[in-house]
């Protein structure tokens, strides 16, 4: 299957693909490469509700000429593969509303922490955020639409970046 | 261990086949300048109860000559593993490796670890590592929109996990998947059995 991804406003330049069944996870995992907005190639076989990671990704706003390195989704996108889409070989999927976001994790005294892991999760999906040596992590998604657990005595800044000045 | 021919072989082979033939066309047909290559993986990680199974699939095209070649291992619990290499022959766009293990009352992971290589322009390789899980999980505390559990018998795999799920003890299969830079755990909820303690050790497939 050919799946190709709308968006208004970015484009995908290039990432790495992972889908799996929603109901049975890790069972029929399949890859495949992006390059702008297009994913060729792949297998899916079966009707049902899969779900889409996209990691280390080049993304570039259509408003710019600049390609951002973001290192994956917060969270994965839920697609919905019909036996007519899998007889006719070609997938259109909106990309869900969302934007980039800079995660950074602080202590008591609003000060970054490197290298430290967050827990996020949504509906049956549990995820390791792991910040960089600044403190921080660039995703791209809609941090409202998930969890997120902060250990006792700790913050996060959630930035919502324009790319504008990117 | 090398690859076998399993019941499905050649079912899957068609139709892996059948999925390049159809890429081909839908590149030519859209006149796509600039995607030269295209590569589609699959992986699968399954048990019949006396064997764990690991079955990694790999079809390429828009190249030519077209280079394909899967480095797939399955590692028990007890890291017992399986492996095998297979690559294509001239014209061959398709290829397949399949390794299995006695489960051996082994509890624990289980892990299937493909590296897929290409002439892919992009990505020389493509990885995914995947690890099956069963697990017995606590309610470690209530929150909206999620409950948060922990593992019973922790092993640094997937030792907390959010879920909808109110149960106080469950038996969970998780899957820990590891994508690029990425790590996430996936578990259906289907799939999640309620118990009535903490059990240890974890249960077998």
């Amino acid at each position: 299957v050919l799946l190709t991804l709308l968006s208004d406003h970015f484009v995908f330049s290039r990432a790495h693909v992972l889908m799996l069944r929603r109901d049975r996870p890790g069972e029929g995992a399949l890859q495949g490469q992006c390059y702008e907005n297009k994913i060729p190639g792949l297998n899916v076989h079966k009707p049902g509700t899969y779900r889409l990671w996209l990691s280390d990704m080049d993304i570039r706003p259509i408003s710019s000429v600049k390609t951002i390195y973001v290192k994956g989704l917060l969270l994965p996108w839920t697609i919905e593969f019909t036996q007519e889409d899998i007889e006719r070989g070609i997938k259109n999927m909106t990309a869900p509303p969302g934007g980039l976001f800079r995660v950074t994790v602080v202590d008591g005294r609003h000060v970054p922490i490197p290298n430290h892991k967050l827990l996020a999760g949504a509906d049956e999906i549990t995820a390791e955020l792991q910040m960089d040596a600044s403190g921080s992590l660039l995703m791209y998604g809609n941090p409202t639409q998930c969890f997120i657990l902060i250990d006792s005595g700790f913050g996060i800044y959630i930035e919502h970046l324009d790319t504008v000045g990117l | 261990m090398q690859s076998a021919i399993s019941p499905s072989f050649n079912v899957r082979r068609i139709r892996s086949i059948a999925s390049t033939l159809l890429c081909f066309a839908i590149l030519f047909a859209a006149e796509a300048p600039t995607v030269s290559a295209c590569t589609s993986t699959y992986l699968n990680t399954y048990s019949d109860g006396d064997y764990m199974y690991a079955d990694a699939q790999m079809s390429v095209s828009g190249c030519n000559p077209c280079y394909a070649q899967i480095d797939l291992t399955l590692t028990s619990p007890s890291s017992r593993s399986a492996h095998t290499t297979v690559y294509n022959n001239p014209g061959q766009t398709s290829i397949e490796a399949w390794v299995s293990l006695t489960i051996n009352s082994e509890a624990g992971t289980w892990t299937s670890s493909a590296d897929y290589s290409s002439d892919n322009t992009y990505y020389r390789t493509q990885t995914a590592n995947l690890r099956k899980i069963w697990a017995y999980y606590k309610l470690s505390s209530n929150g909206t929109p999620l409950n948060t559990f922990s593992r019973c018998n922790p092993n640094n795999a997937c030792d907390t996990l959010f879920s909808s799920l109110s149960y106080n003890f469950a038996l969970f299969v998780v899957w820990e998947v590891t994508i690029g830079s990425t790590y996430t755990c996936a578990a259906a909820n289907a799939q999640v059995q309620e118990v009535n303690m903490c059990y240890s050790p974890d249960t077998i497939p």
